[in-house]
């Protein structure tokens, strides 16, 4: 039989909280997702033989629902070292389970890897979903998926879209660059992994923050007043959820290590501020209105 | 005040259509007849019901004149009766008259009815907090507004299908958790899981009834 493609949809939760479901993510608007199922450091025998190890299960998903409710769903995982998911294909024939109904819980709970992005091109969350089981653990996974019940979701749905947007974005409490100066920016939050486990999930204890913003705004003034800015100053992103509502993301100063590139050209002069660091997962907090994120030194 | 006479005609389902009636989302426009100036129990109102036998439905909205529509044997005494036609507005509560005449039946009628065929739905939202983790859904409530937390979730827990057949609740996710909705089975003994309504989702259930946990979810 040849089979259908397609995703009907992708949830994620908290381990052990896939039945009701606790703490979860339902990618309802998403690029082409995909399961990729194989060998795990199989062993080479003699005359190229390959010995099977582990089956490694890994999921990956760019969705458009960069909410900081999304964030913080995503922060938890990472802070308790994984997350349950349900993965239902379409069907393949009128049994709704035909396609597979794939349960990651229990011991083949998934790592997770993640980066939450906001630019003036696109919001978006990534993430990359991974375990290694026991081809027994394997087998019994995927001749389960014929059995286990759907939890019944929606599969597309625009509730977390938000157009990609900047309100401001100040360093010591003034703008880097007038809105119609700004050329480009990128603000991200990404798991850094420390190490993978021996079932092959990631291990995180930090995450990754960068952001960038470049202005056209390259006069000599300029340059030097940013130079001059202390480089672990506080910065903080206002972008908009709604017609007047913001989500903030204040980065305390101590954190973030601010760096400067100027290009002056024949076809563009511009400058290009960036600041990077990597932090303990602790110091990121989302209060309870899950609108405003703040980053601490310590 | 406008009067029309209008005709209903069992052999058919449409009835008569009111010009000028348009609703805003909220109001409410009912339908009273009468028999020789005494009220006759029965209630049409503006709730897009659908198709039950036996139902007379009214459909009213925004941008729509009052259209009152009808199922093949319509719950009426066979003559002339009289009727008025309300709005009653979500601001001022009150009922205001907006049309009445005469209304001709005729055909092949049913006995008139002993009892109320439909009452009117709970207009008003039902707000449901994480204080009410299993919130029993009862007959009376139409739209329910759920705010669950991110950290746990609302269970709506649905009354038997059969007994409430065509019954429509619309469901909103207000919140930042997952309400799951759940049905009754008779042979678990136990709700079951029908759907979960994600943050920033809605849903609409119909009963259709065919068993005790038996609903459409629209989505």
């Amino acid at each position: 039989m040849i089979s259908k493609s397609g995703i009907k949809y992708i949830v994620t939760a908290e381990r052990g909280g896939l039945s009701s479901p606790v703490w979860s993510f339902r990618a309802g608007l998403r690029d082409n997702a995909e399961l990729m199922i194989n060998d795990f450091n199989p062993l080479k025998s003699v005359r190229n033989v390959n010995l099977t190890v582990m089956k490694n299960f890994k999921f990956s998903n760019k969705t458009f629902q960069a909410t900081v409710r999304n964030f913080r769903v995503f922060d938890l995982y990472a802070k308790t070292g994984g997350c349950d998911a349900q993965l239902v294909a379409v069907p393949q024939s009128d049994d709704p389970k035909s396609g597979g109904v794939f349960n990651f819980v229990g011991d083949a709970f998934f790592g997770v890897m993640f980066k939450f992005l906001l630019s003036n091109k696109e919001r978006s969350l990534n993430y990359d979903l991974e375990c290694a089981l026991d081809p027994w653990d394997a087998n019994n996974l995927l001749n389960q998926s014929l059995i286990n019940n759907p939890t019944n979701q929606t599969g597309i749905s625009t509730a977390d879209y938000i157009p990609p947007n900047l309100s401001s974005l100040t360093v010591n409490g003034l703008p880097v660059f007038a809105k119609d100066e700004l050329l480009e920016w990128e603000f991200v939050i990404e798991t850094k992994e420390t190490e993978k486990t021996a079932y092959n999930r990631s291990k995180v204890d930090y995450y990754k923050l960068s952001l960038r913003a470049k202005g056209s705004d390259a006069t000599i003034t300029k340059i030097v007043t940013m130079m001059n800015t202390n480089n672990l100053s506080a910065v903080v992103l206002t972008t908009r959820y709604a017609d007047s509502s913001y989500d903030t993301f204040t980065i305390n100063s101590n954190v973030l290590a601010k760096r400067e590139e100027v290009q002056i050209a024949d076809n563009t002069r511009n400058l290009n501020v960036i600041w990077e660091a990597e932090i303990p997962l602790a110091n990121v907090v989302v209060d309870g209105t899950f609108h405003n994120v703040t980053i601490n030194a310590e | 005040m406008p009067v029309k006479n209008i005709t209903i005609d069992v052999a058919n389902d449409f009835i008569d259509s009111f010009a000028d009636t348009n609703a805003t989302t909220n109001d409410l426009m009912i339908m009273n007849f009468y028999n020789a100036g005494a009220l006759i129990n029965v209630l049409v109102a503006s709730e897009k019901l659908g198709g039950l036998p036996n139902e007379i439905v009214n459909e009213a909205g925004v941008g729509y004149d009052v259209t009152i529509v009808k199922s093949k044997l319509a719950l009426l005494p066979s003559g002339t009766l009289t009727y008025k036609l309300f709005r009653i507005t979500e601001s001022e509560q009150l009922a205001t008259e907006i049309y009445n005449g005469n209304a001709t039946v005729s055909g092949s009628q049913s006995a008139e009815p002993a009892q109320v065929i439909w009452t009117n739905h709970n207009y008003q939202p039902r707000d449901i907090k994480q204080d009410t983790p299993n919130a029993a859904i009862n007959t009376e409530d139409r739209l329910l507004l759920v705010d669950p937390d991110l950290n746990d979730a609302i269970n709506l827990l649905l009354p038997d299908a059969r007994s409430i057949k065509g019954k429509i609740y619309e469901v909103r996710n207000i919140g930042d958790g997952n309400v799951v909705v759940k049905g009754y089975d008779d042979l678990a003994q136990n709700y079951v899981q029908l759907f979960v309504v994600n943050p920033g989702d809605g849903i609409d259930i119909r009963a259709n009834g065919a068993n005790e946990k038996d609903y459409i979810i629209f989505q």
